[in-house]
């Protein structure tokens, strides 16, 4: 009986797929029409022009590269035959030159046929000086691009570089083609509208209108390399209005399949989905919501030396003790509860992931500690001299000034930090700036991020791709942000170490992945460990689909859609 | 009358001038940055690379003069082009036309794309807010004080003080959520931009996917409109002329229709003529609820995204508009009333 009810089973089982073929769902085009909102909506499908996450997204329909990372974020052969390495003679013993090989057969939509010189025109296109490419840090190192044969690309870098998967690697610096763009280079690039909205790629999917910050209507190509794929006919994709409405349309009316983004009040977005019309899906890649603790003195009577090296050092915010104490205070469960939901997790990490990188050293500031913070600066010495329930620090009282961008979620955030600060008798004011002015980097404005004219700031941060050299590197010393670099620079709190500037060296000529993730990980605690940086929330997507759509591998470490070709809709 | 309109028309270019600079200095002076939206993961010399391409570095004045050629000569040069399918604008070299910073294309060819779905939807709704408030102000005054008017002024005072964005999703929730989906009650919450109207079935669908936002939009135009009808019938039915038309012993209906309407039209019509410009300019928040992607939806992206010869060449639009009906709504005004006389 048993063994019948088992044979019957995988009798099922087996059947199940070939039920799907005989419905002709997973067929080229068999699914029909798929509907995607991204309420921000793409202004161009050139991501060199552009370099916003929703064109990226939208142009990674059509436009593919080398290598791209799955939802886990191991880098996949893509247009590519294989992934390069040492053991397999890609890349060369002396980390300067790695050799991609092209599938065989590959087609543009147009019909004529994908070649090494492609790949090279899009290092040319992207490295002109006058084109304001937005991707030009993928091409960072690189010395030349070479098309061996047809099939053979070969990057030469000009030092050793072990992580190579940059160029032409991943949906942000995809492979354009050099017939199309030829005439676009440089100053031209703007001109070449036809092509910007346009472009002719080898993905499975072909624009077939485009309007601009509205809607982009795709149909599949004929020429897709996979032969049952891509499984949707056609594709529109509307961009506008605002989140909530966007999981509104997937999660209510039904009236799209796919939505991105979706970074709204928790609760809400629960019950949207309790109606049973569609599912929330989340990925995880390196996104952390952070505090920054100013390691400078930001006091608006130093002038122009504010936030500066030549300011001198903050008067309190560079005791780890009271950094610490600050974490401690931190209920990081309940932010997430809060303002996050299924879209963040408590972390403890500003180098959150990939899983060789995280390390798990610092976990204890999972779990809020409001007596162990005041003990701990009772113990320091940092007591509340004068009795108006905010410590003192050689007389300087623990009030800082803690800014943001302006946004519901970190408003929320702000207010409940405050509180706990306020337990342990620090004392925060709070304040919001407009995201684009915030983070809009005018050297004329007092309100960005990077001069930092506040004692705390709040925002999250994260890299691209999966590997976190350039990341770390971030914090360098030499990667202040000053008047003399016109405020540009990624080290935000002006965090300075010898020994974390070694380790960028080590890090910048070790191959060894093992050793990689072993220094990124003593980076990490170092920098969390100096508590100049509060690690908050490990942010992730926030997407929606429709029940009736299969296929999604959501992934935070390439495109969204980096898959599509495989999406199809699942019979009733 | 002619002589009129001539010396008001050349009035208009400095005008025009003044707003023109006035709006570049403001977009131009505001913090902004057309790099700020870009992931962080974009290093600081990249973005000024794409500044520097942009051409964000340049002095104001020369941004502003570059501007205003493009704008006053190679642009409507482009637009006759378009229409009469001539050859007169010279061809696209960098710097030939105005391009937005977001799309890299020329400015003009987003306006004009935007243009269809804001008269449709925007327009239609301003018809049908003026197809209502007509008989209501009508009514309303005529019967003053009675059941009719005062559930008139209250619909009117709610239509009015309701903001769309509050109304807009209301109408959502109600007819897209609520309401079954194989209903024919049902609406589309998200209008369909590519939809061509080419048989009876897309006509239905268009006009389906257009009720919710005319009918949010055409509600609070309504209210405006019918309150400015009334307080102008309560004026002229109790001037003389009215008991002399009645004395004379004509109909009720000629009074108020023929008499009372015709004099009360008249500032109503100015009303009307002044908002027509409001029309081009769209519905910021409706088209933002509906994702109907007009003109407002344009001008609202362009802000967020620093975008600035977006927002300067929409905005110039617009004052232009403005300044043309203002002058239209003037001559009107001499036509309607013969005791008017410009010259």
């Amino acid at each position: 009986m048993t063994r019948k009810i088992l044979m019957l089973g995988a009798a099922a089982l087996a059947m199940a797929p070939m039920a799907a073929w005989a419905d002709g769902h997973l067929a080229r085009g068999g699914s029909g029409h798929l509907n995607i909102i991204y309420w921000q909506a793409p202004s161009t499908l050139n991501p060199y022009l552009s370099g916003g996450t929703k064109e990226v997204e939208s142009a990674s329909l059509v436009l593919e590269s080398l290598g791209r990372f799955d939802d886990t974020g191991t880098l996949v052969p893509w247009l590519a035959a294989e992934i390069p390495t040492v053991e397999n003679g890609g890349i060369s013993e002396d980390l300067t030159q790695i050799t991609w090989t092209l599938q065989e057969g590959i087609l543009w939509s147009d019909g004529s046929a994908m070649t090494a010189a492609d790949a090279v025109f899009t290092w040319e296109y992207c490295t002109h000086p006058e084109g304001g490419c937005a991707q030009a840090s993928y091409f960072d190192g690189v010395e030349s691009i070479v098309a061996v044969d047809d099939l053979t690309v070969q990057i030469n870098f000009d030092q050793p570089t072990p992580f190579p998967y940059t160029a032409l690697v991943g949906s942000e610096s995809p492979i354009i083609q050099a017939a199309q763009f030829a005439d676009c280079l440089g100053a031209r690039a703007p001109e070449c509208t036809e092509a910007n909205f346009g472009p002719i790629g080898t993905g499975p999917f072909v624009v077939s209108d485009f309007r601009p910050n509205d809607v982009i209507e795709f149909v599949a190509n004929d020429n897709y390399r996979v032969p049952d794929q891509p499984h949707f006919a056609s594709v529109t994709f509307k961009g506008g209005g605002d989140a909530t409405a966007a999981a509104r349309s997937v999660l209510e009316t039904g009236e799209f399949d796919y939505a991105w983004n979706l970074q709204i009040d928790p609760t809400i977005l629960a019950q949207m989905e309790a109606q049973g019309n569609g599912t929330v899906v989340t990925a995880f890649g390196t996104s952390v919501e952070r505090l920054h603790l100013n390691q400078t003195d930001p006091d608006p009577a130093l002038g122009d030396l504010r936030a500066t090296a030549e300011g001198g050092a903050h008067p309190f915010l560079t005791n780890p003790v009271i950094g610490q104490a600050m974490s401690m205070a931190i209920d990081r469960a309940l932010l997430v509860e809060v303002g996050y939901g299924a879209g963040g997790q408590p972390t403890c990490n500003v180098l959150p992931a990939p899983d060789l990188y995280a390390s798990t050293a610092n976990d204890g500031c999972l779990v809020q500690d409001i007596a162990g913070a005041n003990a701990l600066l009772d113990e320091a010495g940092i007591l509340d001299t004068d009795g108006d329930g905010i410590r003192e620090l050689d007389g300087v009282p623990l009030q800082v000034l803690y800014q943001t961008s302006t946004n519901a979620v970190r408003q929320d955030t702000q207010a409940l930090v405050k509180q706990w600060w306020a337990e342990i008798g620090i004392d925060a004011e709070l304040r919001n700036i407009d995201a684009s002015v915030f983070f809009g980097g005018d050297p004329a404005s007092p309100d960005t991020f990077q001069k930092f004219y506040a004692d705390v700031e709040m925002y999250t941060n994260n890299f691209a791709g999966v590997d976190p050299q350039a990341y770390m590197a971030n914090w360098a010393c030499s990667e202040w942000p000053s008047p003399a670099s016109q405020w540009q620079g990624s080290n935000m709190q002006r965090f300075c170490d010898p020994a974390y500037d070694a380790l960028i060296e080590e890090m910048a000529g070790t191959a060894d992945l093992e050793r990689r993730g072993e220094i990124a990980r003593m980076q990490n605690d170092m920098l969390v460990q100096s508590y100049s940086i509060i690690p908050l929330i490990h942010r992730g997507g926030v997407s929606a689909h429709a029940n009736s759509l299969g296929g999604i591998r959501m992934s935070d470490w390439d495109s969204e859609l980096w898959n599509i070709a495989e999406w199809h809709r699942i019979p009733e | 009358m002619l002589t009129y309109t001539i010396r008001r028309l050349i009035l208009a270019i400095p005008t025009l001038l003044f707003i023109s600079f006035i709006i570049f200095i403001i977009v131009k002076l505001s913090p902004s940055d057309p790099t700020a939206n870009l992931p962080l993961t974009i290093p600081p010399e990249v973005r000024e690379q794409i500044r520097d391409s942009l051409g964000v570095n340049d002095p104001i004045f020369v941004q502003y003069l570059k501007w205003l050629k493009l704008m006053m000569w190679d642009e409507p040069l482009h637009l006759i082009d378009g229409w009469f399918g001539t050859e007169l604008a010279p061809p696209d070299t960098p710097g030939s036309r105005i391009i937005s910073y977001q799309t890299r294309s020329p400015v003009m060819d987003l306006i004009m794309q935007r243009m269809p779905q804001t008269l449709w939807v925007v327009g239609t709704s301003y018809i049908v807010g003026i197809l209502i408030a007509l008989p209501l102000g009508i009514i309303s005054a005529y019967k003053q004080y009675s059941i009719f008017d005062q559930l008139g002024t209250f619909i009117s005072m709610l239509g009015f003080s309701v903001p769309t964005f509050f109304t807009g999703v209301l109408f959502i929730v109600i007819f897209s959520v609520w309401i079954d989906q194989d209903s024919i009650f049902w609406l589309p919450s998200v209008y369909d931009t590519t939809l061509e109207v080419v048989d009876w079935d897309t006509f239905v669908l268009q006009f389906r996917q257009m009720i919710m936002p005319v009918m949010v939009l055409g509600l609070f135009n309504a209210s405006q409109i019918s309150r400015y009808m009334r307080a102008s019938m309560l004026d002229n039915l109790n001037q003389d002329y009215v008991r002399t038309a009645r004395a004379k012993g004509l109909g009720e209906r000629t009074v108020v229709l023929v008499h009372v309407l015709r004099n009360s039209m008249i500032p109503v019509v100015t009303v009307i003529a002044l908002n027509v410009p409001a029309v081009f300019g769209g519905a910021i928040i409706t088209e933002q609820v509906f994702k109907v992607n007009g003109i407002g939806q344009l001008l609202i992206v362009a802000i967020q995204a620093g975008d600035v010869p977006v927002v300067q060449t929409v905005s110039f639009i617009f004052a232009v508009l403005i300044v043309l009906f203002n002058l239209f709504a003037d001559i009107l005004y001499g036509i309607l009333d013969p005791r008017i006389r410009y010259d």
